[in-house]
This record gives structure tokens, sequence and C-alpha cells, in this order.
């Protein structure tokens, strides 16, 4: 029984950044990065499924990035995942979700888990694209925005709650495998204790190349491409006051500002 | 030579760690030469050296070597951190930085001297700035006050220095939350009060009734206000003492729960307030050390458990209704007995074997707790519960050691931060994963080694 997660590192901006020089991202300077949030809780979950298990079962953490990633993919392995594989290829420097998912995709042809989670979205671009997109690359069941689940290891079912707009929730079963996007609150994330810090440090990690995935760097382009990150201009408020004509007049001046009259 | 053998053996420790937030913790308490190789590793890189530009906690010394740089990303960051001292900021200042970065130095409690300038500045945002700086200066913040701005003219009505004339000349030209500032000002000339006193606009009669310079004559009239929001803000004010307030029948709830907070209040007040129907009035006359023994026995069996939690919170509160508090049905009540370090044996006794953890919780802290129970709470399930030890000043050293494993960061970097920790303990935590613990054990070692001496 294997459970296989996809983590990301993600970025967390200062309250005050400054673009690239390109103005297709933040200037690296001004952010910090970390595990997203969402993937603590996937994390969590298929360690959860391990440990009911009786720990017959093996969780293996992938992520897609440079060698600074690897920070994300310690702390995962420090919670308990048994072991951990980063891809990383120059050409996947500008990778959109499905981009990533097409590696993915190859990870998982080559690992064969029962199951797959993902966080429901990334915390800094937040598309939401990976886990659908791998999905649908697999030929797998996909559910998204999942907020409980209830599957044993071997089962070729699983039963889940999904949020919806509204405050509805739908339970749904999936076949199995599946790829699963897990959502906050799903489970408390535990924090990693020294001991598994520690050995987190000794726990083996793959580090694969496209070639060693048997793809081609023109193989994973991405679908969409990010040709201008900027802040938009802030709107003004004004609170009109006065009597009803006195309301009317300002009104009126403020349109012809705006339309330049 | 003790000093010397201390320090030495923890500089050389931190060196071999070669970590920076360690670096940063011991800085402060080092000499000049020890300073040196900590500042070495402290800034090593560029990445280290933006973070430390904006870490609050980073040591002044280090702040003022990075001024020298140019680099944009740590200006900006160094105009912004409270703890960069004044000299780095007019190292900034000097040069020429942009309008963003000069506004951040504007708006910095130890820009000082250097705001003459920077209110002469050509960006409206950074002359703002200025007026809203606490510490310009009488003569620049009546300069400010001539400017036809709106945020301008409300931040000098606010500002510590501003003097009469300034507030006066603002009272006759700004808008009502300018005039609403230059009431509430402790400057405010006593003709504007005056004025203030009985404006039709409540919001100017409230800032009115909180200022703490208002002659009694009229804070008593201003009780009496129709709005109240105005009696209210009366109430509030300590220019007026307790015992002059005999009044606590006011029609609002609102205003009697100001009452109730106030001290030195009339028994004969303090008894109405104990029988409000309103339960805020009762929990915070429930609080109130002034309140006879024979009422805290009143509320202490009154229908709201909020009610019966500020008794056992009360400073005052006799051992015997303590002692009864302990059995309450509700938990929270429990627990405030719990916090009491003056509570009977008899009280303590009883709730330790509390499963509740709020009560665990307050157990935790509490100093008259057994040694044997602390180190059970250590141990709990629960991570706030057993942070509660980590406050404890009388948590034995085998409870604290457990805490030194404990997997929540935020319960180890409280542990490093204890005045009392052992060097065995403090040493342990130099190699913690997080950043934040072992700064705190850094600096907790390297406070020790300093006071050998």
């Amino acid at each position: 029984m294997k459970i296989l997660v996809t983590v990301k590192q993600v970025a967390a901006l200062d309250d005050e950044f400054e673009l690239r020089d390109d103005g297709r991202d933040v200037d690296e300077d001004f952010f910090e990065e970390d595990l997203n949030e969402f993937d603590h809780y996937s994390v969590e979950e298929a360690l959860l499924i391990k440990e009911a298990a009786g720990d017959d079962a093996e969780v293996v953490i992938v992520t897609v990035g440079n060698e600074d990633t690897d920070d994300a993919l310690r702390t995962a392995l420090a919670k308990g995942a048994d072991r951990g594989i980063r891809i990383w290829d120059e050409s996947l420097a500008d990778a959109d979700g499905i981009a990533v998912a097409k590696v993915l995709a190859k990870v998982v042809e080559r690992e064969k888990p029962d199951m797959v989670f993902t966080g429901a979205q990334s915390a800094d671009f937040g598309s939401a694209v990976t886990g659908m997109a791998l999905a649908g690359l697999l030929g797998w069941p996909h559910a998204a925005v999942v907020c409980n689940l209830e599957y044993s290891p071997g089962s070729d079912t699983a039963t889940l709650r999904r949020e919806l707009e509204g405050g509805l929730e739908e339970i749904m079963t999936v076949r199995c495998p599946a790829v699963l996007s897990i959502q906050l609150g799903i489970n408390e994330p535990r924090y990693a204790s020294l001991r598994g810090i520690k050995q987190a440090k000794q726990k083996p990690v793959d580090e694969l190349t496209l070639d060693d995935l048997g793809l081609a760097a023109d193989g994973v382009t991405s679908a969409s491409r990010v040709r201008r990150m900027y802040a938009p201009e802030k709107g003004q408020a004004e609170l009109i006051t006065g009597s009803a004509a006195e309301q009317a007049t300002r009104l009126a001046e403020i349109i012809k500002e705006l339309r330049g009259m | 030579m003790a000093f010397v053998s201390a320090a030495d053996a923890l500089i050389s420790r931190l060196v071999a760690l070669g970590d920076p937030y360690a670096a940063l913790g011991a800085y402060d308490h080092m000499g000049d030469e020890e300073r040196a190789m900590l500042q070495d590793i402290a800034l090593g890189t560029r990445r280290q050296r933006l973070i430390v530009a904006a870490a609050p906690y980073a040591p002044a010394g280090l702040l003022e070597l990075l001024s020298r740089e140019a680099d944009a990303a740590l200006v900006l960051r160094l105009a912004k951190n409270p703890a960069t001292p004044a000299d780095a900021l007019a190292r900034l200042l000097a040069g020429n930085p942009p309008a963003r970065v000069r506004r951040y130095i504007a708006a910095h409690a130890h820009a000082g001297e250097l705001l003459t300038q920077l209110a002469q500045d050509n960006s409206i945002e950074v002359r703002r700035a200025v007026s809203g700086n606490a510490v310009a200066t009488t003569e620049i913040v009546a300069a400010l006050a001539i400017e036809d701005d709106g945020l301008i003219a409300r931040n000098v009505a606010a500002a510590p220095n501003a003097d009469a004339a300034t507030l006066q000349q603002l009272w006759h030209v700004g808008d009502a939350w300018v005039r609403a500032d230059v009431a509430a000002h402790p400057g405010c000339p006593p003709e504007i009060l005056s004025q203030a006193e009985t404006s039709d606009d409540a919001l100017i009669r409230r800032k009115c009734a909180s200022n703490p310079a208002l002659p009694e004559a009229m804070l008593m009239r201003l009780l009496e206000d129709p709005d109240e929001q105005v009696r209210g803000a009366a109430v509030r004010n300590t220019a007026i003492s307790g015992e002059q307030l005999d009044d606590a029948d006011d029609p609002s709830a609102k205003v009697r729960r100001l009452f109730a907070r106030r001290t030195r209040l009339l028994e004969a007040v303090i008894a109405r307030l104990a029988a409000d129907p309103d339960d805020w009035v009762r929990r915070w006359i429930a609080r109130n050390s002034d309140v006879p023994a024979e009422l805290l026995e009143q509320l202490a069996k009154d229908p709201a458990a909020a009610v019966r939690r500020s008794v056992a919170r009360n400073p005052a509160c006799p051992p015997d209704i303590l002692s009864a508090l302990a059995a309450d049905p509700e938990s929270w009540v429990r627990a405030g007995v719990a916090l009491c370090e003056d509570a009977p044996d008899k009280a303590i006794a009883a709730l330790l074997d509390d499963g509740d953890r709020d009560v665990l919780g307050a157990l935790g802290r509490n100093p008259r707790t057994p040694p044997e129970q602390l180190l059970v709470i250590a141990r709990h399930q629960d991570k706030d519960v057993r942070r509660s030890v980590a406050f404890n000043r009388a948590a034995p050293q085998e409870a604290l050691a457990v805490l030194a494993d404990d997997t929540y960061p935020l319960n180890r970097a409280t542990l490093a931060s204890r005045k009392d920790l052992t060097a065995l303990l403090a040493e342990r935590l130099l190699e913690d994963p997080e950043p934040q613990v072992r700064f705190a054990a850094a600096a907790n070692l390297a406070r020790t080694a300093a006071t050998q001496t």
C-alpha cells in the first residue's frame, strides 16, 4: 500500500515588496519560502491512514523544484513520511500547474501508488489545477476540496465529503486509485518531533531529472504564461454628505471627473 | 576570570555552530571582539542580511552596520524596522532614498532630529508621516498645521507636542474630526473646552469628556449628557475619582459597565452594581478589588458562570469563597481558582484530579501546584496545556526537560526564554530546529556569561 503526496514550496510575501525587472513575478528578495499550508493537511491525511494501517503502508512525498525546495520535502519527511522524490530541470523554472502535472504523472506511473493526495491549491498562486490535471493525465478519478475521507488501505473505493458553495457539502464515493485534493481543516496537522526532524535528514530522497522520467523539456511545456504581474491601482472612496441636492451635485462632479468631461 | 572562560566557551560553540540566529541572540551580551565574530555569522549571506534588516529583534549595532550598505532592499527594510537606531536612519536619509523610504523614516520613533528636514520634504506622504510621529516637536507640528491637508490636520490635532496656539488654530479651520481631536488633547485651551462641552456634535462632546485635563466641573456636567457615549467617556476619565461617581443608575448598561470598572467607588454604588440585571456589569464589579467579602459571596452564587469566574479572579477574594468555587460545575470558573497563587491548599488539592484543559493549563502556571503534578501537565497531550508549565517560575527541572523535547515549537521557544533556564538545557536548545528557540537559548547563555564577570 502506497500513498503519494505531492507538495510545493511556496512563497510568502513581505507586506511591502517589489517586482522583478521583467515584471513577471515578485523579486525573490521580498518573500520567504515555506511548505504550502494546504500540503500540511494532505501529508497529515496520508500519515493518519498509514498509522491506522499499522504502518503497513508507505507515504512518499514528491515535489518539483530546485534544491531550495528540499526544505519543504524534509519538513514533510520529518512528520513521518517514508521517503521523498524531487524532480528538477531548468526548463521547469516557470512551469505552470499543467506542466508540473505532466511531470507528476510520470512519477505516478513509476511509483504506482494506491492513492495520490495533493493540496486543494497552492497558497502563492492558487490555481488549484495540479491535482485536477494530474488526474486527467492519468485517467484517474478526482475529487477536489476534500474535507473528510474514509479510506482503508487496499480498498477499491473511498468515501469522502467535499465542500461546495453556500456551505453545502456532498458525500461521494470514488474508485481507487484516485487523486484527491485535500482541503484545509480536514485534520489537525502534527508538528514534527525533534527526533523526526533529525531522522528526516537521513531519509532517502531520489533526485530525478526529466531524462530519468523519460520526458524531454519540450514535453513539459506550460499551458499558460505569466505576461505581467502588477499591483492594481487602489480605488478611491468618498463619503458624500449633506442635503440630497448637495449629494447629487457632488455625485455629478465625480461622474464628470471620471469621464474626463 | 569566570566571564572570560564562559564567554570564550560560548563563542567557540557559536562559531562552531555557525548559526545566524544564535549569533543574533548572543550579540548584545558580548564584547567588541566577540561581536565581530558573531557579526560575520549573522550577516554572512545577502539573504541573511535582508532577514536581519527586517527583524525587530535584531541588535541595533548590526542594523547600524547594515545601514552602510547601499542596497535598496536593505534600505527599505531598515527604514521600516522599529529597532533601527537614529544614526542608521540618518545615514539612510543621507543616501537620498525614494519617497517610500523617506515616509518610513518620517514615521520612525527614532527619527528625532531628522524630522525637521523631513517636515520640508516635497512629498505630502512624507510630511503626513512626520505629522503623525509622536516625537515631532512643537515647532514642527506648528509648521505643518499651516498646510491645507485634512490628514495632516488630524495628525497634528492628536500630536502630543501640539501647543495651545496650534490647537486653537485647528479648532477654527478643521472639520468635525479635527475639532474632536483638539477637544480630546490635554493641551486644549480652556475656552475651546467650554465650546466643545456644549457642542451640538456628540462626537466632539465625547472626545471632550475623554480629555484627561478636563476641569472637574465640566466632567460632572458631561456625566449628565443625554448621549450614552459621552457619559461613558466621562465615567472612564480618570480625572475624576471613583468616589465622585455616585450615580450608578445610568439607564444605559454600557455606561454602568464602565462604572463597574472604576476603582474607589462608594459602597452604595458597588452594592447597586452587584445587583445589576446586566451580566457584564456584575462581571466587572465581581473583579473589582473594592468589593466587600459579603458581596463577593453573593456574586459567587451568581447564575452567570462568567460572574463567578470574575469572583475567582478577584485579588481580594477570600479563601473560603475560592474553596467553594473550586467545586463549581463550570470548568472556566474552576480554572479561575486554579490560577490563584494564594488559593488555599484545599482548593488546589481539589483541582489536581480535574481533567479539564483550562483547569490543567491554569494549574500548570500556578507555582503552588505540586512539582509531580507539573510533570504530568508537561506531558499532557494538549500543546497549550503543556506550555503553561513553561510559564511557571516554580516548575521543576524534570518538567522543563520534558518541554525541551516538546513537538510544538512555541513551547520550546517559551522555555528557551526563561531567565532561570539551566545551562544544560540552554545548550541543548542551541541546536533546536527552530530559529526562534536557538535565538532565545543563545541570548540566555550569553546573558549568564556576561553576569559572571
